[in-house]
């Protein structure tokens, strides 16, 4: 059999989550091959949970946030969770992952159209950098 | 009922078909046996349709006959039917906090069906995070919090004041703010209403006034909500109230300050047909009852100082910031006309004679602009031709894709009320579709087209401009009759489209979403049409979508109604899904303390405490804790190390 890539993905529930919704109520079709999961925020997230995914068998990691400024559902949450995701992309190089396997992407509830469109860009881009050829030499370390 | 056990992990998973929205694309009878190799499910079933009777009895009877400690519902949103299964399962006697429902249904099978195997093989990885969520999910305590028996009512328009009405009479103090000096919305300003043709002012003035005196009212006009913080049952809000600068107890109403002003501005209640003074009464009927002083405009001159006859006026007032605490608020801010300087081709704010629908109920109106004769703005001749444009603007991808649903309606009427004060006058009416949804208003359509001198005109006005004598050209097509036709008119009015009023930055504030178009999202338009996602939140009126005045006012008494059930219980139990602290763990760092928004952790004897109530449980504290002292309940890090395995323990086939 072919590989595929199976990505996990992380929706802010209150914004990102919605527009997953709405993307099934205007049965707007993407890629399957995502699985998403909605927290009540992407700021829950430590580096930890992103490299462990990875390690656990993703092929890529996509994290739907809200979109700055105003409507984090937490205030701050987006920021914290853009910068804490934007050093770990820097760090991801290190570990022999591609940074490209880590995406964020910010949104209002309408934007469904856009979350359809970003997951298909995302699987296209994650099936071009094949499967994570060091993942034993990671999960050695 | 037997206590249950929650020591071995006994999961049940209940995949619905959802008819055929799921069982179409998704092989449900595969997912069920799929679902029944992961760790710790006993049991798993399908069903046609989980969410009936029957279905809810299916998942009651197993938790009882199996012994079930968790149930995973996989079927269609949780905002649709969370609760649904909730009471389900707790009737069962199982806690809800070991119960989750995941969507296979907008999640999966509506958008991935194109490719049945895969949406199968993903049906079976979301389950499978689902039960290892579950598995690890503990029970908690929930958290109580008293509820402010108070409401806060945002918009004064026919929807607000119906809503502040009902609410004050259920004995609950209500806020009502509005930002313009009076109340009264947009109902105040139209002539008579369909299919009845009863006086808009004569309906709606009794209300106004009811609103002014009922003594549960408190009502801050010319007031903006600026901040709201807190949650259902316990909302902090602050009202930014602008200087009246004239006291409302005191005014006489004798208008001798607005004789005196020297500053004349344009009219926005008359949409610019007339002017007022910078010292004004928005019209006679207005609540409260008292002159206003236009802050942007006046020149602090002090002459209506010296002339008012009961030193009433107060130059020096300045702007004020009321905080208030409530308990539920609703949003009807109402709407607006969809502005016609976009639609250049119908020369809207280029001719003086093309106006919008509004400015023609001000020239309906006997206590109008032009005292009710429908006359040429440019030279004050009387109207013989009216040509009324309906859809401008509207159900056009370029401008707004949606209906407004109402313009059909009140076109009908104008026409008639322009034929009732012309009789020799010509209407025509260029209209798409005739659209008369509602009790009695197919039969005034009617009665209204048979009027000899109305004249239906199906298609598209192509091009409106002025010829050198001062009249209108209207050129369009009847697509009917595939004939050019070419009029020649006194007025042209444009049934220009509805805009929502709501300001995206409270819309934030509030927690509250928008849709495309910018009004305020419902959580189901069938069956929670007046609640948000935001609890405690509740909306009525044209700023969920286009409606019109009975619609709102059934909208407005429904959101009352919600209102009334919130604030009639004393306490209200909180999700116990927020931060603990491991306390043998932490160091007393402190980084916690400094990245939760809330301010809802602290340090006590050199460890971190969160406190319960102002806990939000977005985790981010959790994340930033240097020694993982610090996590949220039922979302801890062996949920996410677990359910990470899930997803990926699932072979692919």
């Amino acid at each position: 059999m072919t590989w595929e890539p199976w990505l996990i993905g992380f929706l802010e529930k209150w914004t990102a989550g919605l527009a997953a919704e709405s993307a099934g109520v205007n049965r707007v079709r993407y890629s399957p091959n995502i699985v998403l999961i909605n927290i009540p925020c992407p700021s829950r997230l430590s580096p930890v949970h992103i490299v462990k995914a990875f390690l656990a068998g993703a092929d890529g990691v996509y994290i739907g946030g809200s979109m700055p400024p105003a409507n984090c559902h937490y205030k701050v949450g987006n920021y914290k969770t853009f910068k804490r995701m934007y050093l770990l992309k820097k760090l991801m190089a290190q570990f022999g992952i591609e940074p490209e396997r880590l995406r964020m992407d910010w949104y209002v509830s309408p934007m469904y159209r856009a979350l359809a469109k970003n997951i298909d860009e995302f699987v296209e881009t994650i099936k071009k950098l094949g499967p994570i050829t060091s993942r034993e030499r990671v999960d050695g370390l | 009922m037997a206590e249950i056990d929650y020591s071995e992990p006994r999961i049940g998973v209940f995949v619905c078909h959802c008819g055929t929205n799921i069982a179409a694309i998704v092989d449900v009878k595969k997912v069920v046996e799929e679902v029944k190799k992961l760790p710790g499910v006993v049991h798993a079933e399908d069903y046609m349709y989980m969410c009936s009777g029957i279905g809810q009895q299916l998942i009651i009877n197993a938790i009882r006959e199996k012994k079930l400690n968790g149930v995973v519902v996989a079927a269609c949103t949780p905002s649709l039917h969370y609760e649904t299964f909730a009471r389900a399962v707790e009737s069962a006697g199982l806690d809800k906090q070991r119960y989750e429902i995941v969507s296979i249904r907008e999640y999966c099978s509506w958008v991935h069906f194109h490719d049945r195997r895969r949406a199968t093989e993903k049906a079976v990885r979301i389950i499978a995070a689902a039960v290892a969520r579950i598995r690890n999910n503990r029970v908690y305590k929930p958290i109580r919090r008293r509820i402010v028996k108070k409401a806060l009512v945002i918009g004064g328009g026919i929807a607000g004041m119906t809503a502040a009405i009902d609410i004050a009479n259920a004995g609950i103090p209500v806020i009502l703010v509005e930002k313009e000096p009076t109340i009264g919305g947009r109902m105040i300003q139209l002539s008579v209403t369909f299919p009845t043709l009863d006086c808009a002012q004569c309906t709606i003035t009794p209300k106004m006034a009811e609103v002014g005196k009922h003594p549960n009212i408190k009502l801050y006009t010319l007031s903006e909500v600026v901040d709201v913080s807190g949650h259902i049952g316990n909302f902090h809000v602050k009202i930014r109230k602008k200087p009246r600068m004239v006291d409302i107890e005191e005014c006489r109403l004798c208008g001798w300050c607005s004789n005196a002003c020297p500053v004349e501005v344009i009219n926005e209640f008359t949409r610019g047909l007339s002017k007022r003074k910078a010292i004004y009464l928005p019209f006679p009927q207005a609540v409260p009852a008292a002159y206003v002083i236009d802050s942007e405009h006046c020149t602090r001159c002090g002459m209506c100082v010296k002339v008012c006859p009961v030193n009433a006026i107060n130059l020096d007032e300045k702007e004020e910031i009321i905080e208030e605490d409530v308990g539920a608020i609703v949003v009807a801010t109402g709407f607006d006309l969809y502005d016609g300087r976009k639609l250049p081709e119908y020369g809207y704010g280029i001719y003086k004679n093309v106006i919008d629908s509004l400015q023609f109920e001000q020239l309906i109106v006997p206590s109008g602009p032009t005292k009710g004769r429908i006359v040429r703005l440019s030279d004050g001749k009387p109207a013989k031709t009216v040509v009324f444009i309906q859809c401008a603007g509207q159900r056009d991808v370029n401008h707004l894709p949606y209906c407004s649903k109402i313009c059909c309606m009140y076109t009908a009427k104008q026409a008639l009320m322009y034929k009732s004060k012309v009789p020799d006058g010509k209407a025509y009416i260029f209209y798409i579709d005739v659209r008369t949804a509602g009790k009695g208003y197919e039969e005034f359509y009617r009665k209204v087209q048979e009027i000899p001198g109305i004249t239906y005109i199906r298609g598209r006005v192509g091009k409106v401009w002025e010829d050198e004598d001062g009249n209108l050209i209207v050129t369009g097509v009847d697509t009917l009759s595939g004939e050019l036709l070419k009029i020649k008119a006194d007025l042209v009015v444009l049934a220009l489209g509805m805009v929502p009023q709501l300001d995206r930055e409270l819309a934030a504030k509030l927690k509250i979403s928008v849709d495309e178009n910018g009004f305020a999202q419902e959580v189901h338009p069938k069956l929670k049409p007046v609640e948000t996602e935001a609890g405690g939140v509740y909306i009525a009126g044209a700023v969920q979508g286009p409606k019109d005045i009975s619609e709102s006012v059934a909208q407005a008494s429904a959101a009352a109604s919600k209102v009334i059930q919130l604030l009639s219980k004393d306490y209200i139990e909180k999700d116990p899904l927020v931060a603990e602290v491991d306390e043998s763990r932490c160091d007393g760092c402190g980084l916690c303390v400094s990245t939760c928004p809330y301010g809802a952790i602290s340090l006590e004897n050199g460890v971190a405490r969160v406190n319960e109530v102002a806990c939000e449980g977005c985790g981010m504290c959790a994340a930033a804790c240097p020694v993982g002292a610090i996590d949220l309940r039922n979302l801890t890090e062996k949920h996410f190390d677990e359910m990470i395995k899930a997803i990926y323990g699932v072979k692919s086939r």
